[in-house]
């Protein structure tokens, strides 16, 4: 355009624009007459200018003020302890800085945030949860985390720094090769493994994020985060020029799976794409997918397969290009599905291909001991103590060399486990690592060896050539390095030769008797070694099949060298396994004596066998019930070979176990793991004994870490459906051992397993089923007559069982061994019969402390609600509730009662429970429809609150809102059961109606929580405060009215009002509402719903919470924690008046650790709730106080007492805590939780203990007088006295001399007083503390400063909250506030730091500068900690690890 | 900022509007710092969600910066024309620095569809802009120092009109047939 012609357009349209629109058409068809493109080009512009309307009418400047603040962090600027030294980049996520952290001296990579992201908090919050997970990710190829921080609006990430280039910037130099793209890959898939196993998709796999390291290593970057940036994946116009956000990117397109593209919801699976796609690139220069604009590139993605790959690089392995296909496939059930199977794949092809290339070298060169490659060893290896050889490399894919390799390298780990002071990593868990590229020093520092020992063997036509390497896990040293040239046939020379020579290299105190045995080969016949190796894999794998096979092959060893003593054992260790309690298919009767006949063969070829010992042993407990003999030979097994797993897994198991000796089995039990990590039998039996033992939580986890290992390992299956059963969780119990039965063949010990949990769970029928159909296998195989008799006891018939006992005691069943120990039998102890049969057997009536049912936790909710359901069954009308309160009473759980009051007798006669959900983490809010049938509820399962909907009965999950990353909860069942209304976080959060299937979501309101439905669905009422932990809410929720036809809303309350629902009849809306004043609680209140004048419903000195009005609008439920602990009540109510009549009447009685929450009634009167169980227990952490905490925490407590407030001993050796709960007794322990002993075995409530500063007394407060009150009680529990006649008071920390205590006595608001602990409380010289200038405000000390001079302590508002801590200066009298939340401040031994607590957070705080940041985070979302307690010399932290779980029940109280 | 900078940027911004291309890469460091300052005091007002006089803002960047007893410009006209053709360079580079991309800018594919966050989808505009307005320049200079007055300069229309020596209607006009020119380029990408 030239400037002539743009005068000409800009005056017409300079006119054009003064005419009204209508105009400008006249006027144009005059003025461009004949000139069609000017009247064209006027046009366009009259149109740009009626779109262009804001644009650049903001300046420059503040479109940009966005990046502006971003990048302004200048090298100086310091951040919290960080000194920004440079910037290192910027990325879609911020920009990240080179720092130093001042503390450490340490080069750290600084990381800042958008400032537009943190503008929105739900998001900044989000993000908080996403990166605290995703720093708790330790993991070589992932970088880590140091800190998340901010400081004023500033939100930024601290890491590690790594000194290299990005894998972007790497491919820009040269092509990578193919080792170096596989090597990058498996590094990836390592990462991504080890953060999907933590539960963290990474979400932007991408070249950017991956970091090379001078060195070549690996680091991965930005874990989760990107969850921050996805926005939904609209392509945006570029129309909105500057004045809206648009809603642009998401991932990065080019990375993105199908699944991203879609917007559909991502998972592991996700990740392995975008590797794909990072692979694909490595190796062709470019991406698959590719195009000029993201949506030409989705499309590709959608649509599209990509270029193959040997079009790029003719040399790419045709099992590279495969591999890159099966993980770009876009159907993900067609990808792997996870990275460890990819990484396998990586790992294998890079194996394959970098033992070729040796080969190629090495056959070339090699010759007997070339001088060259001898060893260049440090001459010393001191206090080498552990080793793993890892199995032997081979060039030969063929079996038979494999089984060659294998067999040195067991045998040399055979001959090495000999040796006392070595631990030598067991060959079934080194076996897990053959084939595989295994990095040597990172296998060590796995199983915590000090050396490892690789070797590679090479055979050409007939010669062997064996190199070995020795290398310091600890430096990466070589220690030794030697190469061995033999023929074949004379291998087992040379592996005793190496056995000798290692051993002298670890410097290891070898006597001559050591020399013997290492000298000594188990077999010269090759043949036979091979079929004892194939013998021991099958053994190993414990199924009857296999297990049968394995006799085969040791059979076939015997007949190749008769005098191969380790092949008897081997046979009499089949038959041990086949006749013993986990398979069973032959009976006691055949399998022993044949065992114990293999056995004497092979002690008297061999009498110093420890194998052999070891088996004899077995037969001794199992078969003899000579426990003496049995102790006997499992003991000179040990001596003889102290690293022989299966010793230390025999002697637990089978000995200690059966004696009740739990604790000393497990440590047994693990030090088998520790020789044998990957031991799939010994993992699985020490779940068994953790069952034993009633430890069913820590069986759980146990069992479920064996199945990562392997899923099919049967025993594991069976054995984690007994714990389930044990709990009360009979759905997954049936489920697994019905897996079980399909793995374990023609065992029939699976089957009598679900036979008892039919007859446990009410399926009688199934149950006599099953009993039938064992009895016609028994024919054939063996059946288990102590299973049986379980049974039995289950179906309530005790003679039955007890003839079944009879039987297993005359056919030596395997399973006896524990009569004393289990559960199954529990009912079954008090009979004469029973201890009779313990005689009989030789094992001990009552065996050490016997471990009670559990008395807490969600799962015991479950059993006994399964045990009332099995009486259901058998029993019916009155009798049952007798038998049924009874019966709950005995359990301490659970008892159902219901108070005579003016109405009871048209109260519910037929009471049941049932409980619904079983899902990971809490289930909270659950709504009934009005039929009854269904239910929906929220649950976290997913990672964030989802709402779900379950019909009753059928057990299948649907999650309604599975498509949105925002939190759904609160959901509630319209009246007509067609609708559900929720509280949503979407789009700035509101209320929010779908259909029952979750269809067509609408938001209707843009704030409110807990809505509920008017009775005609018209309206919807809602809080506008979130229910939160009545404690600590910071404002008042009003009460609002939404009119879903009209959208009207309307004011109904100021509040405070929270869980508003309207009666029945639309007359009256109840709420509960918090108290304007400290020391008032929770009530109950009604409104009619015109507004007006509330009604009180309740009042007292309880909470009371959640009113739900019954479907006949007579009554109204509530939550309250009268009667001590949280439970479902119930009032009278005239739903016209809201006047209440009679008393409140108690409708559950949950034991103390169970929280009742959550209520819904359906029409028909069943009523769900939530049983919210906490649980408490104390840990440590070692402390630090320039690096915050060290190692892992450390359970100190373990159990249902509910340990929590920690306080250590002077002397650093003693804890005490209280336990929580009805009884709230004070305890003492020593630090590793050993030595409980309870302080105050009263009746009375007792909290918060303190150590005297010389160790002697603790200072605690108790309730024995009513009021709660100090007392001092000496250590060993004499002297107990009373201190204080404050009629209520708090916390008593000591001064570090011990002559004064800070006592925060509960005044209407609380006083903190000091006063000497010596004297009478009349004589007391009280010391107040200087007023606070807010009167309404209150201090309460909670650590005194070890100079004496400050009191850190905790800011009460008015109503009670604890807003911050802060600390008074004795001296100068006056207060300095630190910080407007956390809780519990400690004192460091250096008077300046402290340390305070904050959501599952602990903060180290500074309080001279008054910087704060965290040490130590607990990543579980449903995980607390609870108050800290510090040693003195600042090196162990404990705190509290509060866990919660939640379900939903069902209860029904429907009249007849 | 100290009295030894306002001097220094005084003097600066003098040898730069005579010609001493120097001066520009003191001046630059100097006035995006403050400029980042205001960023952050604008991005805590919009967060807290007041409206702000951006214009006011923007002038008072140079305001602080320059010590108005010392400024021998011409005239208050000068010193404003000369400060938004500085925040332009400046603006403009930044915004080049801190896209990862721009549209048609010959950058590989990987890089065009990296994760454009919202601040940098803001900065190509910008940039685009910038190219938009050296065509305009071409055309016609007067509309394009208008716009550079207005959008990068942050003036008024009453102030630009005083920078040009036209009246505040001719500014006003022209801004409204150079806006709508401008759309249609960008719109045109």
């Amino acid at each position: 355009m030239t400037p002539e012609r743009w005068q000409q357009i800009k005056g017409l349209l300079e006119e054009a624009l003064e005419r009204d629109p209508p105009a400008r058409d006249a006027f144009l068809d005059e003025a461009c007459t004949g000139d069609s493109s000017l009247r064209a080009e006027v046009e366009a512009l009259i149109d740009s200018h009626a779109r262009s309307g804001d644009f650049i009418e903001s300046p420059a400047y503040e479109v940009l003020a966005d990046s502006l603040t971003q990048a302004d962090l200048v090298p100086g600027t310091s951040i919290g302890p960080y000194e920004i030294i440079g910037r290192l980049g910027a990325g879609g996520m911020g920009d990240i800085y080179l720092a130093e952290d001042t503390r450490l001296g340490r080069k750290v990579a600084l990381k800042t945030l958008p400032v537009h992201f943190t503008k929105d908090a739900e998001r900044v919050r989000r993000f908080q949860l996403e990166a605290k997970a995703a720093s708790a990710l330790s993991h070589p190829n992932i970088i880590t985390i140091y800190e998340i921080g901010q400081v004023d609006q500033l939100h930024y990430i601290v890491f590690e720094f790594v000194d290299g280039q990005t894998l972007r910037q790497r491919m820009r130099t040269t092509p990578l090769t193919i080792a170096e793209t596989l090597q990058v890959a498996s590094s990836v898939a390592a990462a991504l493994l080890g953060a999907h196993e933590a539960g963290i998709v990474h979400r932007d796999v991408k070249p950017e994020n991956i970091m090379m390291r001078a060195d070549g290593f690996v680091k991965m970057l930005d874990f989760g985060l990107a969850k921050l940036t996805e926005t939904k994946p609209a392509v945006s116009e570029a129309s909105t020029l500057f004045q809206t956000e648009p809603g642009i990117l998401m991932g990065t397109a080019p990375y993105m799976s199908p699944e991203q593209a879609r917007g559909l919801g991502i998972d592991p699976r996700t990740d392995i794409w975008s590797l794909g796609v990072v692979l694909y690139e490595m190796l062709a220069g470019r991406p698959p997918f590719a195009g000029s604009t993201n949506s030409d590139v989705l499309v590709a993605i959608l649509g599209r397969e990509p270029v193959p790959l040997p079009r790029y690089r003719s040399e790419i392995p045709t099992e590279l290009e495969w591999i890159v296909k099966k993980a770009l496939r876009k159907d993900r059930d067609e990808r792997y599905q996870t990275a460890r199977e990819f990484l396998a794949d990586l790992k294998n092809l890079a194996q394959r291909l970098t033992f070729e290339e040796e080969l190629e070298r090495s056959l070339d060169t090699t010759e007997a001991r070339n001088p060259a490659y001898q060893s260049q060893a440090k001459s010393s290896g001191p206090g080498i103590d552990s080793l793993a050889i890892l199995p032997f490399q081979h060039n030969e894919p063929q079996p038979g060399m494999e089984y060659f390799s294998d067999g040195i390298t067991e045998s040399m780990i055979n001959a090495l486990s000999r040796l006392p002071e070595l631990r030598v990593m067991a060959w079934s868990t080194i076996s897990q690592y053959k084939g595989r590229q295994i990095d040597p020093r990172q296998v060590g520092r796995e199983f915590r060896v000090r050396a490892v020992l690789t070797g590679r063997m090479m055979q050409s036509t007939d010669r062997l050539v064996i190199k070995l390497e020795l290398v310091d896990v600890g430096d990466g040293s070589q220690l030794w390095a030697d190469n061995y040239t033999c023929n074949p046939a004379d291998v087992l020379d040379i592996e005793t030769q190496i056995s000798s020579e290692i051993s002298e290299r670890l410097l290891l105190r070898i006597t001559t008797e050591d020399r013997k045995q290492l000298a000594k080969r188990p077999t010269d016949n090759v043949e036979a070694y091979h079929a004892y190796l194939k013998g021991r894999y099958c053994w190993n794998k414990r199924t009857d099949e296999d297990v049968r096979k394995a006799i085969e092959y040791f059979k076939k060893a015997i007949d190749s060298d008769p005098t191969y003593a380790l092949a008897y054992v081997g046979l009499a260790d089949s038959y041990l396994v086949l006749g013993s309690f986990g398979i069973a298919t032959l009976a006691p009767k055949d399998a022993y004596p044949k065992a114990r006949e293999a056995v004497e063969r092979a002690l008297a070829i061999d009498d110093t066998l420890a194998e052999a010992h070891t088996s004899l042993g077995y037969c001794f407990a199992n078969y003899d019930w000579n426990w003496t003999a049995a102790q006997r030979e499992f003991k000179r097994a040990l001596e003889l070979k102290p690293g022989y797993a299966v010793a230390h897994h025999w002697y637990g198991f089978e000995f200690l176990t059966a004696f009740g000796r739990l604790d000393e089995a497990i440590a047994e039990m693990r030090y088998a793991l520790d020789l044998d990590p990957l031991s799939l039998p010994v993992g699985s039996n020490i779940g068994l004994i953790l069952y034993l033992a009633r430890r069913y939580e820590e069986a759980l986890a146990q069992f479920q870490r064996n199945l990562e290992m392997d899923r099919s390992f049967v025993y594991t299956n069976w054995q984690i459906g007994l714990t389930y059963e044990e709990c009360g969780r009979y759905k997954d119990a049936i489920a697994a051992f019905q897996k079980a039965i399909g793995l374990s063949g023609t065992s029939t010990l699976p089957r009598a397993l679900l036979a008892r949990t039919y007859a446990l769970s009410g399926k009688k029928g199934e149950a006599l089923n099953l009993l039938n159909e064992l009895n016609e296998l028994s024919t054939q195989y063996y059946v288990s007559p102590y299973r049986i008799a379980a049974v039995y006891s289950a179906l309530g018939d005790r003679d039955s069982a007890f003839r079944w006992l009879e039987h297993a005691y005359e056919s030596r069943d395997g399973w006896l061994i524990w009569l004393a120990v289990d559960p199954v039998v529990d009912s079954l102890r008090s009979d004469e019969r029973f201890t009779g049969l313990l005689r009989r057997i030789g094992l001990p009536t009552v065996s050490g402390p016997m471990p009670g049912k559990q008395d807490s936790g969600a799962s015991l909710i479950a059993s006994t609600q399964a045990g009332s359901q099995n009486f259901v069954g058998r029993f019916g009308g009155v009798a049952l509730v007798a038998l049924l309160t009874i019966l709950l009473l005995s359990a301490g759980y659970l008892l159902v009662t219901f108070f005579g009051g003016r109405r009871t007798a048209r109260g519910p006669e037929a009471v049941s429970f049932q409980q619904l959900t079983y899902q990971v983490g809490p289930e909270f809010f659950p709504s009934l429809s009005p039929d009854g049938k269904s239910i929906v509820y929220a649950s976290r399962e997913s990672g964030n609150w989802d709402i779900y909907f379950q019909r009753i009965g059928d057990g299948n999950l649907t999650n309604l809102t599975k498509d949105f990353v925002t939190d759904d909860s609160q959901p509630a069942f319209s009246p007509d059961g067609e609708r559900i209304a929720f509280r949503s976080e979407r789009d700035g959060g509101g209320v929010y109606v779908m259909k029952a299937n979750g269809g067509s979501p609408a938001r209707v309101s843009d704030f409110g929580y807990s809505p509920s439905w008017s009775p005609d669905s018209e309206q919807i009422l809602v809080g506008t405060e979130k229910i939160p932990q009545p404690s600590t809410r910071p404002t008042k929720s009003q009460l609002w009215m939404i009119d879903l036809r009209s959208g009207q809303r309307q004011q109904i309350s100021e509040g405070d009002a929270l869980q508003p629902t309207f009666s029945p009849h639309r007359k009256r809306i109840a709420y509960w509402s918090r108290p304007d004043r400290y020391g008032q609680r929770e009530h109950i209140w009604t409104i009619p719903v015109s507004g007006g004048v509330p009604v009180a419903v309740t009042d007292g000195s309880f909470t009371d919470l959640n009113p739900v009005w019954s479907p006949d609008g007579e009554y109204l439920y509530f939550s309250s924690n009268r009667g001590g602990s949280s439970n479902i009540w119930r009032v009278a109510i005239d739903e016209d008046t809201g006047v209440v009549s009679g008393n409140s009447e108690a409708v559950t009685s949950m034991g103390a650790n169970t929280s009742v929450l959550y209520l819904s009634f359906s029409r028909t009167g069943q009523l769900a709730y939530s049983a919210q169980a906490d649980i408490r227990n104390l840990r440590s952490i070692g402390f630090n106080p320039a690096q915050g905490v060290v190692g892992n925490p450390v359970a100190v407590t373990q159990g249902s007492l509910q340990l929590w407030f920690p306080d250590v001993s002077p002397d650093g050796e003693w804890l005490t805590a209280y336990s929580m709960g009805q009884q709230r007794h004070i305890y003492t322990m020593r630090a590793d939780g050993t030595n409980q002993r309870d302080l105050t075995p009263d009746n009375y409530r007792h909290a918060w203990p303190r150590w005297s500063p010389d160790g002697q007394r603790i200072a605690f407060t108790s309730r024995r007088t009513g009021d709660y009150e100090l007392w001092i009680i000496n250590r060993d529990g004499s002297g107990l006295r009373q201190v204080s006649q404050s009629a209520g008071g708090h916390y008593a920390p000591w001064s570090a001399d011990g002559s004064m205590i800070a006592y925060s006595i509960h005044t209407p608001k609380n006083d903190c007083v000091i006063i000497n602990p010596d004297k009478a409380w009349g004589d007391q010289k009280f010391v107040y503390l200087s007023q606070l200038s807010d009167a309404s405000l209150s201090f309460e000390g909670w650590s005194w400063s070890a100079d004496g001079k400050k009191l850190a302590g905790i800011k009460h508002l008015p109503n009670g909250i604890h807003s911050g801590i802060g600390i008074y200066d004795l001296e100068a009298k006056t207060y300095d506030w630190l910080t407007d939340f956390g809780d519990w401040p400690i004192w460091l031994n250096d008077n300046r730091h402290l340390l305070f607590v904050s959501q599952g957070t602990i903060y180290l705080c500074d309080t001279k500068s008054r910087k704060y940041h965290q040490v130590f985070v607990v990543t579980d979302q449903d995980v607390d900690i609870g108050s800290p307690a510090l040693s003195r010399n600042n090196r162990t932290l404990y705190f509290t690890y509060v866990a919660a779980e939640a379900d939903i029940w069902l209860m029904d109280l429907a009249t007849k | 900022m100290t009295e030894a900078q306002t001097h220094d940027v005084t003097q600066l911004l003098i040898d730069w509007s005579n010609g001493n291309q120097a001066a520009l890469d003191k001046l630059v460091p100097i006035v995006e710092q403050e400029l980042r300052r205001l960023a952050h005091h604008y991005m805590r007002r919009e967060r807290a969600g007041h409206t702000l006089q951006t214009t006011a803002l923007v002038n008072e960047a140079f305001l602080r910066m320059v010590n108005r007893k010392s400024i021998h410009w011409q005239n208050r006209a000068h010193f404003f024309g000369i400060a938004a053709q500085l925040m332009r360079t400046i603006l403009v580079d930044h915004a080049r620095s801190h896209a990862c991309a721009k549209r048609g800018g010959g950058v590989d594919n990987i890089e065009l569809n990296e994760a454009l966050m919202v601040s940098q989808h803001k900065a190509s505009e910008v940039i685009a802009l910038d190219e938009a307005l050296n065509e305009l320049q071409l055309i016609d200079p007067q509309q394009s120092r208008i716009v550079e007055l207005r959008f990068f300069g942050g003036l008024t229309v009453e102030e630009a009109a005083e920078v040009l020596h036209v009246s505040p209607a001719t500014i006003k006009r022209e801004w409204s047939t150079a806006k709508a020119w401008l759309y249609r380029e960008l719109a045109k990408q």
